[in-house]
C-alpha cells in the first residue's frame, strides 16, 4: 500500500481512512459531553488528525490536549457502524506523540518517570508495596494461584487489597503475591502512549539529568519472570486495569511462545460468579437495598466481562438489582480512565456525576462497580454534588456480607 | 481573515467559553462529512477563521448584527453531517454551530408537537419523547448524530417518511434569526416579515373589500413562511427554535421480503405502497447485497433483491397491514423472512455506511426518481457505470418518490483516480433528473438545481427575501443561491505563474513554427532578446490576471457541469493507474 502520511504520523491508513466521518460516535463520547467541540470526540479527532498529517502541519499543543481527552472508554467503537478501531488508533497517535517528544500531555510524564525509578507511577517506595498485607490474612510462596495487585491497591486503596485477599483466604486459596517484584502494570502507560522514552531529571534551575530510558517491554517482561519463575498459573485480579492490560496488552510484549501467556487471567468479579455456579458461596447476611452497577470500561467493553458482576450481585438475599439507563456494552464512562483523570482532574469529575446523576435516578442507595478508578472517581462526584450515594467495590460488599473485616 | 480586534468583540458577544479561534478548531470546522477529494481542498479555500457555538437566541442576533455590521460571513452548522457542502465556507468568515441551543422546551399534548432549541439531536430528542410515550413521525438515518434545525436546513426525507412525509411535514413553527438580527416566528412574522421589506408589495395584492378577495395560498402576507426556511441551508436566517409534530408511540412491526429480480421486487414495491401504508419503505439491489455479504453482514435471505416495510399503528392496524404485506409478497414470489432479519434489518437502519470497509472510501449520491421510473433508471445506471463497483439503496416517500441512494466504493489515497470519480455522484443525479426525479438536497454542490428543485415561485420568493434581508449575501454564501468561486491563494498563483511561463513559451514555439507569419503580421511578437522574453512574460502574467479574476467569478455550479465530463473522461484513463 502506498504511503498516504507523513512520516511523523506513519499510520496504517487503512484504520483511519476507514472512518466515514458519520459523527455517530458523538452523541455518547465521554470527552464530547465534556467538551462540546468538534476536535474533542472520536471521529472529529481522526478529521484532526487527517487534516494534520495530510497536510503536514506542525502538531502544536492544542493538537496534544485534544489527543489526550479521550478516557478510551470505547463507546465510540461499540457504537461505529464500521467497527473502526478508535482506541488503538488513538492510543498510537499518543505512542508517536511520545516518540515525538511532543506528548504526554500536562504532568502524565510524571507517571512514567516514577515506573522508571520506582516501578509504580506514584512514586511510592517499592519496598512499601506489601505494606498492606495484614498478620490474620494468609499468602504463600507455592500456590498456583497469584494475586496481581497492582500499584493503586498496593499504596493508596489498602483496603481492597485488603479485602481481595480475605476474599481469596475465605475460599482456601492463599495466594502468592509478588511484593517487592511487582512492577506497574504498565496499563497507564500504554494509554498514554509512554511505550518507551528517555527520563531526566529536572533541577529548579532547569538543568536536566538523564536517569535512563523507560520501556514497557521491560517492565512487564520482568513481571512476566517473575510469574512464571513462581510458578503461578492463575492470576486474580481486582483492578480492572491491571486485568486488562495483562489480558489484552502483555501479550504484545511476550515474545515466547508466540504471545500466549503461560497462566490464565481471571477479575475477582469471575472468580466470585464461578463459586456462584458451583454452589460453593453462601451468603452469611442479606443486603435489603435497592442497588445499581456501573460497569468499568476496561472490564466491560474492552474485556467483554458484564454478566460476572450481575451474578454475584443477584445472587444477594436482599438485594433489589436495577440497571442504569444505560448498562452493560452501553454503559456510559465515569471518565476515570485512559489518562483522563490524571490529565484533566476537574473534567473527569464532571464526567463521574453525570454517570452519578443515572445511578440517583434509577433510585438506589448503592452504586457498585468492580474498578478502583471509577470507585474513587465516583467518590469524588459525591463529595462535590454533596449526595448521599454508598459507592462499593465486589470485593467490599463480599467481606462486609461475609463478616471478614480485618481488625480496625 | 479577522481581525485581532474582531475575534475579542466577537467572543464578548458569545461568551469566551463558546468562541475559539484556534487552528485545530478552525481546521476542523473548515470540513463536512464528505471525504472530498484532496484536490479539491487545494482548488477551493474553505477555511474559516473562528466558531462560535452561541446558547441563546439573543446571542445569535447580537453575533449576527455585529457580523452584518463588520461584513463578516457566517456559516452556520449544526453537527455537520450533510455531504452536499451546505457547511462549507466559501468565503471564509465564522462558523456559528447551532449545538448548544439543544433544550426541549415544551412538549404540547393537545396539540401533539415538540418545541426543541435547533441544536439538539434527533436520537436524543427521540429518547426523550419515548420516556413520555411519544416519538417523532419523521426522522433522518442520521439520528444518531445529526441536529434537528440541521436537517430541517438540509431538507430530505428519512425513516416515517413513507407514511408521515419528510421534515418539511414535520415542522409547524421555526423561530429564526434574520440576517439582519431580527428574531421571528415563521409562523406569525409573514406580514412583518414582508411588509417590512420593500419590493415584495408587487407580489401580493392584499384584496380589497370593495373589488377582489385578497388571495389564498403559500404566499399571501400574514400567511406562513415557515415552508420558506425548510431546505434553506441557512441562506435565509439561522433556525434556533423548532417545533415539530408528534405522534403517540404505538406498535412497530419491521417485515422484511426477498426477492428474486429487480423487475419482481418493484412490482412488489408499487403495490405493497399502493395497498397499505408502511412507516418506512426501502429497499437493496442485490449488487448492495453482495457488499453486505462481504462485509459479512448479509442477512441470511432466499432472494438479493430485499424489502423493508415497516409498520406503525395500533396493535389491529398492524396486524391488517402485515396480512396485507404477505399477499403482495407471495404475487411477485418473494419470500417473507423471518422476524430475526426483520429485526436485525430495522435496527440497521441507522447504519448505512456498513459497506465502507470495502472501499475503503464511499462516494455516495443522492436523488428522488418517481417509483414509476425506477426500473428504467435502474438499468440505465447499469450501462452508463459498466465497470464501476456501486451499490443502490432506496427508500419511497409519501409522495411515492424513491430517494435513490448510491454508495461509490472507492479509494481515495489515488488522488486523481478519486477526483475524477467524483462525476459519478454528478450523473447519478443527472440522470436522476433525466428519468422524471429531482435534486434530494441542494447545499453548494447541488445549488445549480435550485430553480427546479424550489419552484419558481418559491425560489422566485427566497431569492426577494434574501436580496432584502441579506444583499451582500453574507449568510451562507454559495449555498442555495449560486454563487461565485473562492479558490486558493495557491490556486491562484498557480495560474499566474502558468501563465507567465506559458505565453513566452507559446511565443518561442510560434517563432520557430511560423516566423515568417509572425515577422510580416506581428513582428513585435517575436521573442529576440532577453527585453522580449521579460516583456512576453509581463503579458503574461496580466493574461494571468485577467483568468484569475474570470475564475474567480465563475460559479461553482457551472464548474461542475462542465468539469464532469472532463472527470468522465479523466476516470477511464486514471483508474487503473495505482
Ligand atoms: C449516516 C448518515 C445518514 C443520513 N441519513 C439521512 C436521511 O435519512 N435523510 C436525510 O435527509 N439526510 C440524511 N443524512 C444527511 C444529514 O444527516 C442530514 O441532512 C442532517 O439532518 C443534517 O443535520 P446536521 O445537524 O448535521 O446539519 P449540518 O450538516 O451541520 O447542516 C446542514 C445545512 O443546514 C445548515 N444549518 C444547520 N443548522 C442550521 C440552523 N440551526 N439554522 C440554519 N441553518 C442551519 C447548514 O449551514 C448546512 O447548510 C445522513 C447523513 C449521514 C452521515
Amino acid at each position: 500500500m502506498r504511503r498516504f502520511f507523513t512520516k511523523e504520523f506513519d499510520f496504517d491508513p487503512d484504520k483511519i481512512v476507514l472512518c466515514s466521518n458519520c459523527s455517530t460516535c458523538r452523541w455518547t463520547c465521554t470527552s464530547y459531553e465534556e467538551f462540546g467541540s468538534e476536535a474533542y470526540f472520536a471521529g472529529g479527532r481522526l478529521r484532526l488528525l487527517r487534516s494534520y498529517v495530510e497536510r503536514n502541519l506542525p502538531v502544536d499543543d492544542d493538537f496534544v490536549r485534544a489527543v489526550y481527552a479521550c478516557s478510551t472508554c470505547e463507546q465510540c467503537v461499540e457504537r461505529c457502524p464500521i467497527k473502526v478501531p478508535y482506541v488503538d488508533i488513538v492510543e498510537d497517535i499518543r505512542h508517536k506523540l511520545v516518540e515525538s517528544g511532543k506528548g504526554p500531555y500536562g504532568r502524565l510524564h510524571l507517571m512514567g518517570d516514577m515506573v522508571l525509578k520506582r516501578h509504580n507511577p506514584y512514586g511510592e517506595k517499592p519496598e512499601e508495596r506489601a505494606d498492606w498485607v495484614k498478620s490474620d490474612t494468609r499468602v504463600s510462596n507455592d500456590s498456583e494461584w497469584g494475586y496481581f495487585v497492582g500499584c493503586t491497591a498496593s499504596f493508596k486503596r489498602k483496603e481492597i487489597g485488603d479485602a481481595t485477599l480475605r476474599m481469596l483466604n475465605y475460599f482456601g486459596i492463599e495466594p502468592q503475591i509478588l511484593g517487592e517484584e511487582e512492577f506497574c502494570c504498565c496499563s497507564p502507560l500504554i494509554r498514554t502512549g509512554q511505550i518507551e522514552r528517555d527520563v531526566y531529571d529536572e533541577a529548579e534551575d532547569g538543568t536536566k539529568t538523564y536517569v535512563g530510558r523507560l520501556n514497557v517491554g521491560e517492565k512487564i517482561n520482568h513481571n512476566m519472570e517473575k510469574i512464571i519463575e513462581r510458578g503461578i498459573k492463575h492470576i486474580i485480579f481486582s483492578c480492572s486495569g491491571c486485568f486488562r492490560t495483562v489480558t489484552l496488552d502483555w501479550p504484545n510484549y511476550y515474545r515466547a511462545r508466540g504471545g500466549i501467556l503461560p497462566f490464565t487471567t481471571q477479575h475477582l468479579s469471575q472468580f466470585l460468579a464461578l463459586k456462584i455456579k458451583q454452589g460453593e458461596l453462601e451468603w452469611k447476611s442479606s443486603y435489603p437495598e435497592r442497588v445499581t452497577y456501573h460497569d468499568p470500561c476496561h472490564l466491560g467493553r474492552h474485556v467483554g466481562i458484564f454478566d460476572a458482576p450481575r451474578v454475584v450481585l443477584e445472587s444477594i438475599p436482599g438485594i433489589e438489582f436495577i440497571e442504569m439507563d444505560r448498562a452493560r456494552e452501553d454503559a456510559k464512562c465515569c471518565g476515570a480512565g485512559g489518562g483522563f483523570k490524571a490529565g484533566f482532574g476537574d473534567n473527569a469529575i464532571n464526567t463521574a456525576e453525570r454517570r452519578l446523576e443515572m445511578a440517583i435516578d434509577t433510585g438506589a442507595s448503592t452504586l457498585v462497580s468492580s474498578c478502583v478508578f471509577c470507585k474513587l472517581n465516583f467518590m469524588d462526584a459525591i463529595k462535590k454534588r454533596g449526595v448521599e450515594m454508598k459507592v462499593l467495590n465486589l470485593e467490599d460488599l463480599f467481606i462486609d456480607l461475609m463478616g471478614l473485616q480485618g481488625p480496625g | 481573515m479577522l481581525k485581532e480586534r474582531q475575534l475579542t468583540e466577537l467572543a464578548d458577544i458569545v461568551g469566551e467559553d463558546y468562541f475559539s479561534s484556534e487552528e485545530y478548531m478552525r481546521k476542523l470546522y473548515s470540513q463536512d462529512i464528505a471525504a472530498l477529494p484532496g484536490l479539491v481542498h487545494d482548488l477551493l479555500d474553505t477555511s474559516v477563521s473562528a466558531v462560535a457555538q452561541p446558547t441563546t437566541s439573543e446571542v445569535v442576533a447580537n453575533l449576527l448584527q455585529y457580523c452584518l455590521k463588520e461584513r463578516i460571513p457566517v456559516v452556520p452548522r449544526g453537527h455537520g453531517t450533510s455531504g452536499y457542502g451546505g457547511v462549507l465556507a466559501t468565503k471564509g468568515g465564522i462558523v456559528v454551530e447551532m449545538t448548544r441551543m439543544n433544550e426541549i422546551y415544551n412538549i404540547d399534548r393537545e396539540n401533539m408537537t415538540v418545541e426543541v432549541g435547533a441544536g439538539i439531536i434527533w436520537g436524543k430528542l427521540i429518547e426523550e419523547l419515548e420516556d413520555e410515550g411519544l416519538t417523532v413521525a419523521a426522522y433522518p438515518s442520521s439520528a444518531p448524530s445529526s441536529t434537528v434545525g440541521g436537517w430541517v436546513a438540509a431538507g430530505g426525507t428519512g425513516i416515517g417518511s413513507t407514511k408521515y412525509g419528510g421534515i418539511r411535514e414535520q415542522v409547524v413553527d421555526l423561530e429564526v434569526v434574520l440576517p439582519d438580527g431580527q428574531i421571528i416566528k415563521t409562523t406569525k412574522a409573514g406580514i412583518g416579515l414582508f411588509q417590512g421589506y420593500k419590493g415584495l408589495d408587487y407580489m401580493y395584492h392584499p384584496g380589497t373589500d370593495k373589488y377582489q378577495w385578497g388571495p389564498s395560498g403559500h404566499d399571501k402576507p400574514g400567511d406562513d413562511v415557515t415552508g420558506l426556511f425548510v431546505d434553506s441551508n441557512g441562506t435565509l436566517g439561522i433556525i434556533t427554535k423548532v417545533k415539530l409534530k408528534i405522534i403517540p408511540l404505538r406498535t412497530i412491526q419491521p417485515m422484511v421480503a426477498s426477492f428474486r429480480s429487480r423487475k419482481l421486487m418493484i412490482g412488489a414495491l408499487k403495490d405493497i405502497l399502493e395497498a397499505t401504508r408502511p412507516f418506512y419503505l426501502h429497499f437493496i439491489t442485490n449488487d448492495f447485497y453482495r457488499m453486505l455479504g462481504e462485509v459479512d453482514k448479509a442477512p441470511e435471505t432466499i432472494g438479493e433483491w430485499i424489502v423493508l416495510s415497516t409498520y406503525e399503528g395500533s396493535d389491529a392496524e398492524v396486524a391488517g397491514e402485515v396480512e396485507k404485506f404477505h399477499h403482495f409478497v407471495s404475487r411477485y414470489g418473494g419470500t417473507v423472512e423471518s422476524d430475526e432479519i426483520a429485526n436485525h434489518e430495522w435496527a440497521e437502519r441507522f447504519y448505512p455506511l456498513r459497506i465502507k470497509r470495502l472501499g475503503p472510501s464511499l462516494a455516495p449520491s443522492e436523488v428522488y426518481v418517481p417509483l414509476e421510473h425506477l426500473e428504467e433508471y435502474l438499468e440505465h445506471l447499469d450501462r452508463h457505470f459498466k465497470g464501476e463497483k456501486y451499490a443502490v439503496e432506496g427508500a419511497i416517500d409519501d409522495l411515492g418518490e424513491v430517494a435513490a441512494l448510491a454508495w461509490f466504493l472507492d479509494d481515495e489515497r489515488r488522488k486523481i483516480s478519486f477526483l475524477m470519480g467524483w462525476y459519478r455522484s454528478l450523473d447519478f443525479i443527472k440522470l436522476g433528473l433525466q428519468h422524471g426525479g429531482r435534486a434530494y438536497s441542494i447545499g453548494m454542490w447541488n445549488a445549480g438545481h435550485s430553480l427546479s428543485f424550489f419552484g419558481r415561485k418559491n425560489y422566485g420568493l427566497m431569492e426577494r427575501m434574501k436580496s432584502q434581508t441579506d444583499p451582500k449575501n453574507r449568510l451562507n454564501p454559495g449555498k442555495v443561491f449560486p454563487a461565485s468561486l473562492n479558490l486558493s491563494i495557491r490556486f491562484n498563483l498557480l495560474i499566474l505563474l502558468v501563465a507567465t511561463i506559458a505565453v513566452p513559451v507559446v511565443l518561442w514555439f510560434a517563432g520557430l513554427l511560423v516566423p515568417d507569419l509572425i515577422m510580416a503580421y506581428v513582428p513585435w511578437l517575436m521573442l529576440q532578446d532577453v527585453m522580449s522574453v521579460f516583456i512576453a512574460m509581463v503579458i503574461g502574467l496580466l493574461i494571468g490576471v485577467v483568468v484569475v479574476e474570470i475564475a474567480n467569478i465563475v460559479p461553482i455550479t457551472f464548474l461542475l457541469a462542465i468539469g464532469a465530463h472532463f472527470m468522465r473522461l479523466g476516470r477511464r484513463i486514471f483508474k487503473g493507474s495505482k
